[in-house]
């Protein structure tokens, strides 16, 4: 007190009417030369408005916070629920595709046993349907075996670690004769960054990617990929993926990854419209993201994000 | 007496036919026996132990197994033969739809020796009859088992009838 520092309280007093209200009272000791207190001056002001209008905002942030944590648990509960469905269809697609296997088998393989025992027998018209039966049960099992990688690379489990990209490349290339031709010029920038990533699921994005850009190619043309990769942000990598193909219209660029969707007629372009859309699953699944560029220039340049290999 | 007899336990008669005529094609003369699931394949094991009732069954030199068969799994079958102290060095093969990561696995953790998935056409499946022939039945060196002759090539045995479906 003998500071002369002003004093502070809130406190209820009763008005002239009767009724309690909050009040603040400011009051300020005025000192004497001792140094004692010779006088206070005290100013009461009513704060019961704002007192209410806190207190009710502060019940109101209770029922808020309430709220959210209720609304949270139910988008928790439901995406959880919806995680099983998808769960339960992508393994209800996974049954159907291998289950599917089998009659293909057996479709594929009378008819070619029907050409092979009775040659002679059979009519030449006969023997182009006998033909065009086992290359649509073919055409069937290219579709069935893609549509299990794509539940593979679904519901697999993914683990992550440092990976060699260099090292991915080179697996890729061994099953890839297409890409791996003295017909295609292919050039790797090396070195690449290391990724944090799954080096089967990365295997299997790449040898996608570069197929398609070999496939998807005027046939006059002489197909040139190049591959590099850059730091992005801090630990972050991306990946290019760069081909002289038939390009992607940038109206198309979303479309490219859902599932069946082709852009050109498949009699132009083999292939079962899958490919791309394992690819992303794949990326999705390694944290990643992964988008398509266009220019005027001919060609496509698909990009990948994924953590670098020392990324925490 | 069966000498180098081969097991194809598979319960899809379609593709027990595919497998004889491609193992057939290849060249391939060991005696195929078909059963139609695993509940018979152990069953057979079992009768290739000497018993009392004298009816001893010819030891196969390998088992070629699909693994989704009704009554008992493919994976079963495998777990029954190593965990048999006269079987555990006969050479199985899993021959199934699709290469499922777990069931790969599973397989050779449980003591497979290959694990193949069945091919689309005829030409494919002709083509593992002859990596089959010439990896396992012939560069291969087999494992004593009991009950088990020598295969026929080296014996010079004549060849059984060939097949006729």
């Amino acid at each position: 007190m003998k500071s002369g520092r002003a004093h502070e309280c809130e406190l209820r007093l009763r008005r002239h009417d009767g009724v309690y209200r909050w009040h603040r009272a400011h009051a300020v000791p005025e000192l004497n030369e001792k140094k004692s207190v010779k006088r206070w001056v005290i100013v009461c002001i009513d704060i019961d408005e704002a007192k209410k209008l806190q207190e009710e905002s502060a019940a109101m942030r209770q029922t808020l916070l309430r709220a959210k944590e209720e609304l949270e648990r139910t988008v928790a509960e439901r995406t959880k629920q919806l995680q099983q469905v998808v769960e339960q269809l992508e393994s209800f697609a996974y049954s159907i595709a291998h289950d599917m296997r089998a009659p293909l088998r057996s479709m594929h393989q009378y008819a070619m046993m029907v050409t092979q025992d009775f040659p002679g027998q059979i009519p030449a018209d006969a023997q182009l349907y006998l033909q065009k039966i086992a290359s649509a049960a073919e055409k069937l099992d290219t579709l069935v075996r893609e549509v299990l990688v794509y539940t593979r690379v679904s519901q697999g489990e993914m683990v992550l670690s440092p990976t060699d990209l260099d090292r991915v490349l080179s697996e890729v290339l061994v099953v890839l004769p297409e890409v791996n031709s003295s017909q295609v010029e292919l050039k790797i920038h090396r070195p690449l960054h290391t990724v944090k990533g799954n080096e089967t699921a990365l295997i299997q994005v790449f040898s996608n990617l570069l197929s398609n850009a070999v496939k998807f190619m005027p046939p006059e043309r002489k197909p040139k990929i190049e591959i590099w990769t850059e730091a992005k942000g801090e630990d972050s990598v991306r990946i290019y993926i760069k081909d002289n193909g038939i390009g992607v219209p940038s109206q198309d660029r979303e479309k490219i990854f859902q599932m069946f969707e082709r852009l050109e007629p498949s009699a132009k372009y083999e292939g079962s419209g899958i490919g791309l859309s394992i690819v992303r699953r794949a990326i999705e699944r390694m944290s990643g993201k992964i988008g398509v560029e266009t220019s005027d220039n001919p060609g496509t340049t698909f990009w990948i994000e994924l953590k670098k290999g020392d990324a925490r | 007496m069966n000498p180098s007899l081969i097991l194809h336990v598979e319960d899809s008669p379609d593709d027990r036919l595919f497998l004889r005529r491609a193992f057939e094609q290849a060249g391939i003369q060991n005696t195929i026996l078909a059963l139609e699931d695993g509940q018979k394949a152990i069953d057979y094991l079992s009768s290739t132990k000497s018993n009392d009732s004298g009816k001893q069954l010819a030891m196969p030199c390998m088992v070629i197994l699909d693994l989704k068969m009704p009554k008992v799994h493919g994976l079963d079958v495998l777990k029954w033969i190593r965990a048999h102290e006269e079987f555990k060095s006969i050479i199985v093969i899993i021959l199934s739809s699709s290469p499922l990561r777990n069931d790969v696995d599973t397989a050779y953790k449980i003591g497979s020796n290959s694990f193949l998935v069945k091919p689309l056409t005829g030409e494919q499946m002709k083509n593992i009859a002859r990596l089959i022939k010439e990896y396992w039945l012939e560069h291969n060196e087999f494992p004593s088992l009991a009950g088990m002759q020598e295969p026929l090539k080296k014996l010079g045995i004549k060849p059984p009838p060939p097949f006729n479906g």
